[in-house]
């Protein structure tokens, strides 16, 4: 396999067939990485991404991945996507906000299998960076190291913010699966769709 | 890339093993990490890639269609710009998720949903090209590509008066009638489905796509729980704490899982308008729970203290939102008449409808209203002919009749009116029949839109003919009575038997849609035909004639060919003779035996008025062969058999004459009196040519009764038989038939 700076460095001088060979990697990790947290803004993001990558001349660190480098550039273009949206020029922390409350359109969610449905639910509530972390350690296969590279934290706290990501979502998981029973008061239907899911998620362990 | 060592010590932590297994919940060991990348994904891919490689791969197509740009997403699937490279011009396309790859049936059911959407056409509805599939069987919607905004951000836009705000609803209201006239429900009307046009018209978006997309939905999910309580669910968690999607503009039978009916759409309408009009949802919104109680409870929020919005209005509005459906409005077209009326203006308008009341006796159009109370899922079917039959109409009718000043009109009226009217009544119970017998399924599918497309052609009749009516000028009035009559029989869209056997429609959505087109402009050109526009008839059919011999749907073209044929028999009989002959062929290569039979009679017509007896006669064996496969039309058989006797009679076989007239005179007596008319002068003329003046004065006697009663007694029918009378009762030496 050639080596994705050599590829990127072709694009950069004017290869397009290096480029497509970087966008036919990597879309699909891109896709998964947008789609879950901006919606249907994500085909613009992945062309922006793609785009800043040919036209920033910045060189990655030593030792970093180019997957690493590549999602730092993607996390950079998602966090300035939500700072766009916010009208007031208030803050936004990734490390405290959740999708769910900047609330993109959820629609992809709705062809998903329940599990699934519910996972992506949870990893909406928890905060952006959570999300990211969770996401590229378990879709992505990504290392500690590599994530501490996309947030530009060292590998230590990275681990940290892994295992703390996970005891988010897993609260997260536990709340959605009961929280049905919150509504149950009006529909009573609803409770039994919920032990539904609760045995579905029970037969994964 | 991965170190597993270093992923190890990281995979030790916590209770991640569960975790890990959930996050990777559905990989099915080909190693894809989810969520796989669907159809919508792969276009986006596409669509991406040829933006930063321009000098790559072909443009992205959907269907025919070459994809412009994304244009956003929503609850039933993304929706792209796209250039038609046929007709030239842009639009939008829709791609509806849940293609139902598991669940053909649903997918079929959806595509004749489509193809209802695509016969919609309403200034006020966003218009639909075309439905078709992609090669992964996505099933995608072209349709009208509008510029402008959804009404939800007209509304917070900017501050709008009230009367500002009414007048966009109406218009997006006069949509759903229109769709609700034509058996349509919306299903899912709120604000974000309605566009306000940059040039100001108002459209409703997504007609029945919401029921659409569920039945397209994953069908084992579907065993287990009510499904819209499911996506109910899936909604509420998704949108927790922000205000709810869709949920919120659902009328309580819909929430609890009952098929949607125009009245649910009303009942939308009203909670949209409420938001319009007074700046808050009329239910608390906080939660699902309170949504739910509130609305199955009929709690509606009051209006906002210091509001200008006056309480006629208000009132209007909360009849809209009453949990029970029966209490609601009684249609969209009877709503939007009280949106559109300050009390005022009502009061004057209800005075107008009593004084019209008694003028006209409306009775009739209660009892269409009455008819269909059946069960609440079928679409009420009175409203889906309220625009085409109303008092309303009714009046524009019998003023332009009045006002042509012809002596006989208000007899003419008088004598249209009921007819008219309890066609309106047949139609509505047989449409009624039709949707109860196929939601009991006492019919297939194929029969349902059988009768059902039978039924709209018959809707296009009557309203063809109403609609020229309405325009009348004296030859018209003449005509109106027999007009009225011979409007095509409801009764034949029940005949399931003659529908099945009849040439099926095409296959492809598209054309079949574009025959349906064909078919009512066709009967509407047949009703200006019976009002003896004949021209005009002919410049609606010609274009229909180029179209079907263009698109190769024989069956289409030899329904064209005869009304073509007939239309023509006053202005070049010549032609229409060819004409006529070319339909006849035609229908009988295809077995279409109504259209072979109506074919042969008209040409029998044709040669016994334009004085070739003798030619008629000989067509005789194969007409009466044609009108015998189309046994349940009594009227034709009677047309085929008077003027059979009326062609031997010219040409002096007065024993067929005997045998034809009376066989048609059997058959009229089942038939409404104007048919009786000229087969009892015939059969006056018949006894005068055999020297039983005796019975030729009782026949022509009794032609006289019958057109009074057909006709009135100041109508050329009635002069022309009393004239006939007098003849022959002044004894004058018989004249020979030569008429």
């Amino acid at each position: 396999m050639i080596d994705e700076q050599q590829l990127l460095t072709a694009w950069r001088g004017g290869d397009e067939d290096a480029g497509e060979a970087l966008f036919e990697r990597y879309y699909d990790s891109l896709s998964r990485f947008f789609r879950s947290k901006a919606g249907e803004q994500a085909p613009d993001l992945i062309q922006r991404t793609f785009l800043v990558l040919l036209e920033t001349q910045a060189r990655m660190r030593e030792g970093t991945t180019f997957q690493a480098y590549l999602f730092g550039v993607a996390r950079n273009i998602l966090l300035e996507h939500y700072r766009g949206k916010r009208r007031d020029g208030e803050r936004f922390d990734p490390t405290e906000r959740s999708v769910e409350d900047m609330a993109p359109t959820p629609t992809t969610l709705l062809a998903q299998a329940h599990e699934t449905r519910l996972l992506l639910q949870g990893l909406r509530r928890i905060p952006v960076e959570s999300q990211m972390i969770l996401e590229l350690y378990y879709w992505e296969n990504m290392t500690a190291k590599d994530i501490g590279d996309v947030l530009e934290i060292p590998e230590g706290t990275a681990r940290t913010r892994i295992r703390r990501a996970k005891q988010l979502l897993e609260a997260q998981l536990a709340t959605l699966a009961a929280s049905p029973a919150l509504l149950q008061s009006t529909i009573s239907d609803l409770e039994s769709w919920a032990l539904h899911l609760r045995d579905a998620l029970k037969q994964r362990k | 890339m991965t170190g597993p060592d270093d992923r190890a010590e990281s995979e030790a932590d916590a209770p991640s093993a569960q975790l890990a297994a959930t996050v990777r919940a559905g990989d099915t060991g080909r190693g894809d990490p989810l969520p796989a990348p669907d159809a919508d994904d792969r276009r986006d891919r596409e669509l991406v890639k040829a933006r930063l490689f321009r000098s790559r791969g072909g443009p992205v197509q959907i269907g025919r269609f070459t994809v412009l740009a994304r244009l956003g997403e929503g609850g039933m699937g993304v929706v792209y710009t796209a250039y038609d490279d046929q007709l030239g011009r842009k639009v939008a396309v829709k791609l509806l998720r849940g293609d139902g790859r598991h669940d053909l049936v649903a997918r079929a059911r959806l595509l004749r949903e489509a193809q209802a959407m695509a016969r919609l056409s309403h200034a006020n509805i966003v218009a639909v090209h075309e439905v078709g599939a992609t090669e992964d069987q996505q099933v995608f919607i072209a349709m009208e590509f509008v510029r402008g905004e959804t009404l939800d951000a007209w509304l917070k836009g900017q501050v709008h008066g009230w009367r500002e705000i009414l007048g966009e609803f109406i218009a997006a209201g006069r949509g759903l009638a229109a769709a609700h006239r034509a058996g349509l429900i919306h299903r899912d009307f709120k604000p974000h489905n309605v566009i306000v046009g940059e040039d100001g018209i108002v459209k409703v978006l997504d007609f029945g796509l919401a029921r659409a997309s569920e039945r397209a939905e994953d069908a084992a999910d579907r065993v287990e729980a009510p499904a819209a309580k499911e996506r109910l669910l899936d909604v509420a968690l998704t949108h927790a704490g922000a205000v709810m999607g869709t949920p919120a503009y659902m009328a309580p039978e819909q929430h609890e899982g009952r098929p949607a009916t125009a009245r649910s759409d009303q009942f939308s309408f009203c909670v949209s308008l409420y938001e319009g009009l007074y700046g808050r949802h009329p239910f608390d919104c906080t939660s699902l729970g309170s949504l739910l109680s509130d609305v199955a409870a009929g709690r509606v929020r009051p209006p906002p203290p210091g509001t200008r919005v006056p309480p006629w209005l208000h009132r209007v509005v909360l009849r809209g939102l009453e949990v029970d459906p029966a209490r609601r409005w009684e249609s969209m077209t009877d709503l939007l008449a009280e949106l559109g009326n300050d009390p005022a203006a009502r009061r004057r308008r209800w005075l107008t409808t009593a004084a019209l009341t008694g003028l006209v006796g409306a009775a009739s159009f209660a009892a269409a209203s009455l008819v269909p109370a059946g069960a609440p899922a079928c679409p009420d079917a009175a409203a889906a002919l309220a625009d085409v039959w109303s008092p309303a109409r009714a009046e524009a009718v019998r003023k332009a009749m009045f006002e042509t000043n012809v002596p006989y009109a208000a007899d003419a009226w008088e004598r249209v009116q009921p007819r008219l009217g309890a066609y309106a009544q047949a139609w509505v119970a047989m449409r009624g029949e039709v949707c109860e017998a196929h939601r009991a399924a006492r019919q297939s599918d194929l029969l349902f839109e059988l009768r059902s497309a039978c039924l709209d052609t018959r809707r296009a009749s009557l309203d063809a003919l109403v609609d020229v009516l309405g325009e009348a000028d004296a030859v018209a009035v003449e005509h109106a009575v027999v007009a009225a009559a011979t409007l095509p029989a409801i009764a034949a869209c029940g005949d399931s038997e003659a529908l099945t056997r009849a040439p099926r429609p095409p296959a492809a959505l598209t054309e079949r849609a574009r025959v349906q087109a064909h078919r009512e402009a066709l009967a509407r050109a047949g009703a200006l035909e019976r009002l003896g526009w004949s021209a005009r008839s002919l410049e609606v059919v010609g274009p229909i004639v180029a179209d079907a011999r263009r698109f190769d749907h024989p069956p289409l073209l030899a329904e064209a060919l005869l009304r073509l044929g007939s239309a023509q028999v006053m202005s070049a009989p010549a032609e229409a003779e060819a004409t006529l002959a070319e339909a006849m062929w035609t229908a009988i290569s295809l077995g279409h035996s109504a259209v072979a039979a109506g074919a042969g009679a008209r040409q029998l017509a044709l040669r016994r008025s334009t004085g070739r007896a003798r030619e008629a006669l000989d067509t005789a064996p194969l007409v009466l062969a044609l009108t015998h496969r189309v046994a349940g039309d009594a009227a034709l058989a009677a047309d085929v058999r008077a003027d059979l006797g009326a062609a031997a009679l010219a040409a002096g076989d007065l024993g067929r004459a005997h045998e034809h007239l009376h066989a048609a005179l059997e058959l009229e007596r089942s038939l409404a009196p104007d048919t009786l008319v000229a087969t009892l002068e015939e059969l006056a003329d018949l006894a005068e040519r055999t020297g039983d003046r005796a019975a030729a004065i009782g026949r022509a006697t009794q032609a006289v009764a019958a057109a009074q009663a057909a006709f009135g007694a100041g109508h050329p029918h009635t002069a022309r038989a009393r004239q006939h009378l007098a003849r022959l009762s002044a004894a004058e030496p018989p004249v020979p038939a030569d008429r």
